[in-house]
């Protein structure tokens, strides 16, 4: 345990420390969302499109972010056009996406002079290399995301729930639908240097599928799935630098844990219940 | 065509040889309808597939139409829709979603609200209102999926109510619901139609008649009656089968016989099935009947099932 007591003096970890928190807190958000309105394939599908958003970005020589956050935002905007505006169904448009996403970054990686050393921080996440500047983005993000959430809460809640009452009453639930997945293009970017494009979806459905167990009301499920990502993700981060493992795959690892061991004691509880219930009958 | 704004002077709805066509497939074919205003209910009946529901959504402009004009209050569909309360088909939910009733009732207020706000303490007041009107505001903080399906129906009956419509249409509200609770949902609308018009569309005839006052057969076209009376050439247009009348009893009854079918001779029937008084079938079909049967259809008295 002292290892990490000990390794908190340094920055790169503080940094990491300072990331998952905030990370925590936009995926906690939306994740709600995507559960709830079971749209984590979505999450995927944009998560792996912006693997040609790092391609770009490592074509173009520029900061992997700066190419990353138009592209995840382009791709929402096409599979929620794709999916409303045309015929095409939304899990044909999803798995267009993104293997179409992964082909442009796998072509323009090849494209590109030379070895590009860390793609493997993007396919799998690194938090111990983020730099002080995504720091910033992510808190940026974060920021946007809560605000977003909180002017259109009751238009996102109502659409999430019942897509076509929301058009009668008069509002565009394409609309709202469109905000929402640029939303989670956000959070999908917030996401990629702690988890990776990979691992993106198990972080944006874990702690909101934990938190359902404990609420029935979306902002009490919002604030609890934040903490327990946050507290799920830094155990994560924690075990990984005591047993020097990967970050983002032992948070993962942690979260799936802690994810089958809820489910399995809110099974048995259930079974528990009903025996009481037989019980009381005899 | 159209007024510029809600005109309570014009007709609740005027659908005027209305088209609907999804790309070479007729659904609706030149239905024509209108109520004049408040006090009564429509009940629309007709086999799946027929189109009730696609009346229903053209009339809330959710789906383009082909030829034809809406017109609701005087206005364009789209703009109508803020005094129109929708029911819609109760099996299509997420019931494990994180709702609760006084939630799904207020996002009845949603565009009222408006946007960037909170729902106001109005809204909260006009939702406990439709809540009491439909007799659930002890619920209102269950989760939607703890509900029963009656007590569902109510809420979303609820939620049609909080905007304050002048105009109510339901989709089949007899979903899942029992008897008893059907009796109830008849109680609450006839309170109702004294301040709205109502429609509701059914594809149990026998669940709805007893309680409409009006009733029209819907099978891609529209067969609609000024009252209850109901010849046998209307159900054979609408349902493009014959229909078994039995006659000679006092009230007579229909008892229709598509793939809902009961006893071919009535007297067999042990269900429960609300009688249609038909004032009088015989000099209703002698003096023609507005709407056409088909001469195929009569003889297709080998599509009724027998009796159990």
């Amino acid at each position: 345990m002292l290892d990490i007591l000990d390794a908190l003096q340094y920055t790169f970890i503080q940094r990491a420390i300072l990331a998952t928190i905030l990370t925590s807190i936009a995926c906690g958000v939306i994740g709600v969302y995507v559960v709830t309105k079971k749209m984590v394939f979505i999450a995927g599908g944009i998560s792996h499109a912006c693997f040609g958003g790092i391609g770009l970005s490592f074509f173009l020589g520029l900061n992997p972010l700066i190419g990353l956050l138009p592209f995840s935002i382009l791709s929402a905007a096409a599979l929620g056009f794709l999916s409303k505006k045309t015929k095409v169904s939304e899990d044909s448009a999803i798995g267009i996406l993104w293997s179409l996403g992964v082909a442009v970054g796998v072509i323009l990686i090849y494209l590109t002079p030379g070895f590009a050393p860390d793609l493997m921080t993007y396919l799998f996440g690194n938090i111990l290399t983020v730099p002080a500047s995504d720091i910033w983005l992510m808190a940026a993000i974060a920021v946007i995301i809560l605000i977003v959430v909180a002017l259109f809460y009751k238009e996102f809640l109502s659409m999430c729930f019942d897509e076509e009452y929301t058009r009668v009453v008069g509002v565009s639930s394409d609309k709202i639908y469109l905000l929402l997945l640029c939303l989670l293009a956000l959070a999908t970017v917030a996401m990629i240097k702690v988890v990776g494009i990979i691992l993106i979806i198990a972080m944006l459905a874990i702690p909101a599928s934990i938190s359902r167990k404990f609420s029935h009301n979306m902002k009490v499920m919002m604030v609890y799935s934040s903490i327990i990502g946050a507290v799920l993700s830094l155990t994560g981060l924690a075990l990984s630098y005591q047993f020097d493992l990967p970050s983002g795959a032992t948070i993962i690892l942690v979260m799936s844990a802690v994810y089958l061991l809820v489910v399995g004691i809110s099974e048995v509880w259930k079974k528990v219940q009903r025996k009481n219930v037989d019980a009381d009958f005899e | 065509m159209h007024a510029k704004e809600f005109d309570s002077n014009a007709p609740v709805l005027d659908v005027k040889h209305l088209w609907v066509r999804y790309d070479s497939h007729t659904v609706l074919e030149d239905v024509s309808l209108r109520i004049g205003g408040p006090g009564e209910i429509l009940g629309i009946i007709g086999p799946n597939g027929g189109g009730k529901t696609t009346l229903l959504k053209a009339v809330l402009g959710l789906i383009p139409i082909s030829k034809g004009d809406i017109s609701v209050f005087g206005l364009p569909p789209e703009k109508a829709r803020a005094y129109i309360g929708y029911v819609p088909q109760y099996s299509k939910f997420d019931y494990d979603f994180p709702i609760s009733v006084l939630e799904v009732v207020l996002t009845g207020r949603l565009k009222r609200a408006g946007l960037f706000r909170r729902y106001s303490k109005a809204d909260k007041e006009a939702a406990m209102r439709a809540l009491e009107t439909v007799g659930m505001t002890d619920y209102k903080n269950s989760q939607i999926g703890e509900l029963s399906g009656g007590q569902r129906q109510r809420v979303f009956i609820a939620r049609a109510l909080s905007n304050d419509p002048k105009f109510l249409l339901m989709d089949e509200p007899n979903t899942g619901l029992d008897t008893f609770m059907q009796d109830e949902l008849y109680r609450i609308l006839d309170e109702l139609k004294k301040e709205m018009a109502i429609i509701v569309i059914s594809h149990d005839i026998g669940a709805v008649s007893a309680h409409m006052d009006k009733i029209a057969c819907m099978n891609r076209r529209l067969f609609f009656h000024d009252s209850k009376k109901m010849s046998r050439e209307n159900f054979i247009a609408a349902y493009g089968c014959s229909v078994d009348l039995v006659t000679h009893g006092v009230p007579h009854r229909v008892l229709e016989t598509h793939s809902y079918a009961h006893g071919a001779d009535g007297s067999t029937c042990g269900c429960v099935t609300a009688p249609i008084i038909l004032s009088d079938v015989l000099s209703d079909s002698l003096s023609g009947s507005s709407c056409n049967p088909k001469p195929e259809a009569a003889d297709q008295s080998d599509c009724t099932e027998e009796a159990k």
